[in-house]
């Protein structure tokens, strides 16, 4: 076991964790900050899997937008009351366990992945807008019309709604 | 040879259906269009339309008789083997079955198309004066179009499914004329009835052609005739597939069992039951036995069913026409029986005879009805004779061709009528399926015939007048556009029947010409030695049944005596069945309407429908209300309990795919 | 060495967790969070296999994901924020009004 195969397991964990104390935080804001938490540690691994451009992204849109205005949010709507919740509690949990076993076994049922020291390839800003520019461009394009759609939605439902009323 | 306008001889009048349609149809929008922006009144349109109908109604179908002239002149022009075909589409093609959509003019289906097109045509020109001032002008002639595109087609198909179409348009149309003027419940009624016994009639005519299909693996008939004679099918399925068509015959025909529709169908305008139920459709059934006579000749048991059913109606008929009182009834049960006669001609196998008393029966019937219209319309409406009488000076035009006719039917020489049913009464006694008791039955039909006719016209247009005053003062002639058909008519009927003088005749040296025509398509039987010198003392003896049917519609009914009445208290019992057409529909009613009401009401609506079909239907309905109240627990109304499912459903799903895998 | 099978491991039990998370949260906030995770557990396989298989096909699909998962935050956020005007709460089960 190298350092650095160390370094993954032990970044591994550290989400895991701090996805159980997202699952079982009593406030709402703390469970936001351990999704924060989450990302970052994400981030890390990205950048360690040789995709740093979507670390930098992972940390800008997620961490820095998104959970922004989660938190934003939370704060703002300050509603403390939450609490791991009914019966049927029990019966979700029996539900998630199953579901980790199947999905260990159809992990088992995958040709297993051949990887020594494969070639590393260039995920850099580079080589990742050349790409995005030319083979993804129609992609490109769909994704700048579903922001558009996106934001159009947002200020219908937002908007629309108060001019009626 | 350029054969393609084979399709104008339908499609004219097609074109006069559509346009008439249109002016029927869109009526009212037209009608408030016009008011609308030209300022027209109710009746300047009224009369504008029924004009163009008219026009265009008679225009169609004689533009169709001309181009069937030309057609026939250019058949006259080929050797006698060949025929004039179009191919108007290549229709199913699946498997066996090759269809095409074809037209096939030949001797036999030119005389048909000259008979339907020229009575139709004169037809149309006298309904312009018949039904003048009907609102339902431009439908009538609609139909009437329409009626001579079916029966064209019926005629020019050259395969068995191409004349069941047109089998089924002039049964579709006959039953739209019928019950024409619909509001009358009577009228709709016997419209309805007409359509259903066709119906019957259809269906034997179906399964027989789908026998024959699968016998001969086809339905063209000039393939049907050659494969009939070279194959070697069990007589036993031919006389079946024969008899099955014949059963479809005998639906549009009018035949003994399925005649009762013909009656009735007379609540029609006249002109419609002269074109349709006496002079045309009524033949069908004729023509297709005579279209496939090679099938008829290779199933004797088949034939001799036939004549048997021929010669019976054609009695039957007479004698129930001996006591009717409406002069369309008895006119109807007059076509009956001469349709019987052209059966009988049929199954004696004398098919030319048959299509030559086709022709001349279309002429003179023809003229008959349109007479009897005439009457009927002289007389404001009146149908029952015994209100009639002395018609002859008020209504002279009608009076001479009614006459001219009437001689025509009873067979005096040397009117049309006389040459064919002479003809068909030598082949029922002389040929090979002929036979002495057939001949005699015949005989005394033609007695009757002579007998009835004489009845009607004594008491239609001699005698004293018993209408009564007012009604008399307004009997008048009809309007020119009748009466020059009526003439027209009279004359075909006189002079008709020189197309085919009899064989007896020979050494005038006239040819027997419709014989000769039709020689190369329909084979007729030799008649026997024992016929040959019978013949002429049959002639002999159907010309004295005609004079002797005269003599005693003279004696009973052309003096004023009580004769009639007399007997008619004699013979109650008698007169009574014959009045009462043999209570033959009410034996219908009993035998058939009524178990199958009772089958449908009690069983089929009570039981299966309520117990069986609306109670699953019910049931349905209740299980899954029962389903829902139960299964509405579930719905909690909270996303994550749905969200729950939506997973449990995933991992079921994904535990199927894998199992699916391994 | 990159541990494959460990990492796989630890995407799935992200996601897991962010399925309980919106299964068991009665806070419409915080099931928002467990959305989100489940989106990063994805990204995180893709990312793994994209370096497994040495292309760029997966950071495309990170890239679209991130996409998609802005738009949704902002959609959900807006529509949360109509509920909450409605009953001033965010807890589901003060949503059950579709039943019957």
């Amino acid at each position: 076991m190298t350092p650095l195969t160390l370094i993954y397991y032990i970044l591994g964990i550290l989400t895991i964790i701090g996805g159980f104390s997202m699952l079982f935080a009593k406030h709402p804001m703390r469970a936001a900050l351990s999704l924060l938490f989450v990302m970052f540690i994400l981030a890390v691994l990205y950048a360690l899997l040789a995709a740093p451009v979507i670390a930098v992204l992972q940390i800008i849109i997620y961490s820095g937008a998104i959970m922004t205005l989660i938190v934003f949010i939370v704060t703002l709507l300050d509603s403390k009351e939450d609490d791991l919740r009914k019966p049927y509690t029990k019966c979700v949990y029996l539900v998630t366990f199953l579901m980790f076993l199947l999905l260990l076994v159809t992990m088992n049922l995958l040709p297993p992945a051949t990887f020594g020291n494969a070639p590393m390839v260039d995920g850099n800003i580079g080589a990742l807008s050349k790409e995005l520019l030319t083979n993804y461009v129609f992609h490109f394009e769909l994704a700048s019309v579903l922001l558009l759609v996106g934001i159009i939605g947002i200020s219908i439902i937002r908007a629309g709604r108060g001019e009626k009323q | 040879m350029q054969t393609q306008g084979l399709v104008y001889i339908l499609l004219f009048p097609l074109i006069g259906t559509f346009i008439n349609g249109f002016l029927s149809f869109f009526r009212n929008d037209l009608k408030t269009y016009f008011k609308k922006n030209f300022q027209w009144s109710a009746e300047k349109f009224s009369y504008t339309t029924n004009r163009i109908s008219a026009i265009v109604g008679v225009l169609a179908v004689t533009l169709s008789f001309l181009c069937g002239v030309w057609y026939f002149f250019e058949l006259l022009n080929l050797s006698s083997e060949n025929a004039l075909s179009y191919t108007l589409l290549r229709w199913i093609h699946t498997g066996a079955l090759d269809l095409e959509f074809s037209f096939y003019f030949d001797h036999l289906s030119s005389i048909m198309v000259l008979v339907v097109t020229g009575v139709g045509s004169l037809i149309h020109l006298y309904s312009v004066g018949y039904m003048h001032g009907d609102p339902g002008v431009s439908r009538y002639f609609a139909y009437l179009n329409l009626f001579i595109v079916a029966m064209l087609m019926l005629v020019l198909g050259n395969n068995l499914l191409v004349m069941f179409i047109g089998w089924e348009g002039v049964g579709l149309v006959s039953y739209l004329l019928i019950s024409f003027w619909y509001s009358d419940i009577d009228k709709a009624k016997a419209g309805k009835k007409a359509f259903i016994v066709n119906r019957m009639g259809d269906v034997g005519f179906v399964l027989g052609a789908l026998l024959l299909f699968a016998l001969f693996n086809t339905m063209n008939f000039s393939e049907l005739t050659q494969s009939i004679e070279q194959s070697a099918v069990p007589v036993g399925y031919i006389t079946c597939a024969a008899l099955l068509l014949f059963f479809g015959a005998c639906g549009k025909s009018a035949q003994i069992p399925l005649y009762v529709w013909l009656p009735d169908a007379m609540a029609g305008p006249t002109p419609v039951s002269a074109l349709i139920h006496a002079a045309t459709m009524v033949t069908a059934g004729v023509y297709m036995v005579v279209r496939l006579s090679p099938l008829y000749f290779a199933a004797p048991y088949a034939m001799n069913v036939i004549a048997i059913i021929g010669a019976a109606t054609a009695l039957f008929a007479a004698t129930i026409g001996l006591v009717q009182k409406d002069i369309k009834k008895i006119l109807a049960y007059s076509t009956i029986s001469q349709l019987g006669f052209m059966f009988l001609a049929c199954g004696v196998g004398a098919p030319i005879a048959a299509i030559f008393h086709l022709v001349t029966h279309a002429f003179f019937k023809a003229c008959l009805f349109l007479g009897a219209g005439s009457v009927i319309h002289g007389m404001g409406g009146e149908q029952d004779i015994t209100r009639m009488g002395g018609l002859k000076h008020k209504m002279p035009v009608t009076f001479w061709t009614f006459l001219i006719a009437i001689l025509a039917i009873s067979g005096f020489p040397p009117f049309s009528g006389f040459m064919s049913k002479d003809e068909i009464l030598v082949a029922a006694f002389g040929t090979e399926y002929g036979s002495m008791a057939l001949g005699i039955i015949a005989v005394i039909a033609a007695l009757f015939t002579s007998l009835y006719m004489f009845r009607l016209f004594y008491l239609t247009f001699l005698g004293d007048n018993r209408s009564g005053h007012k009604v008399y003062e307004h009997v008048h002639e009809s309007p020119g556009a009748m009466t020059s058909v009526l003439i027209i008519l009279a004359g075909l009927a006189m002079i008709g029947g020189f197309i085919g003088i009899p064989h007896l005749f020979s050494f005038l040296a006239f040819p027997n010409l419709i014989e000769e025509w039709l020689e190369p398509v329909v084979i007729s039987f030799p008649l026997t030695r024992h016929g040959e010198t019978l013949s002429p003392l049959i002639m002999l003896v159907s010309v004295g049944m005609a004079f002797l049917g005269l003599l005693i519609a003279y004696i009973f009914y052309g003096r004023k005596n009580t004769y009639a009445e007399n007997l008619r208290s004699l013979f109650q019992t008698t007169y009574q069945l014959l009045w009462h057409k043999y209570f033959v529909d009410e034996i219908y009613h009993k035998l058939i309407v009524r178990p199958l009401y009772f089958i449908s009401e009690r069983i089929l609506f009570n039981t299966i429908e309520k117990g069986g079909i609306d109670w699953s239907v019910d049931f349905a309905g209740r299980f899954s209300k029962t389903i829902s109240r139960k299964s509405l627990k579930l719905q909690q109304g909270d996303i994550q309990y749905y969200l729950l499912y939506m997973i449990i459903g995933l991992i079921i799903m994904s535990v199927v795919i894998l199992w699916w895998v391994q | 060495m990159i541990p494959i099978d460990f990492l796989v491991m630890v995407s799935l039990t992200l996601f897991l967790l962010g399925a309980t998370t919106v299964l068991v949260r009665r806070n419409i906030l915080v099931m928002l969070m467990g959305l989100e995770l489940m989106l990063n557990a994805a990204v995180l396989l893709f990312i793994v296999y994209s370096r497994v298989h040495a292309n760029l096909t997966g950071h495309f699909f990170a890239l679209f994901i991130f996409v998609v998962a802005a738009i949704e935050v902002g959609l959900i956020i807006a529509i949360i924020l109509n509920l909450f005007k409605q009953k001033r709460s965010l807890l589901t089960s003060s949503y059950t009004s579709m039943k019957e």
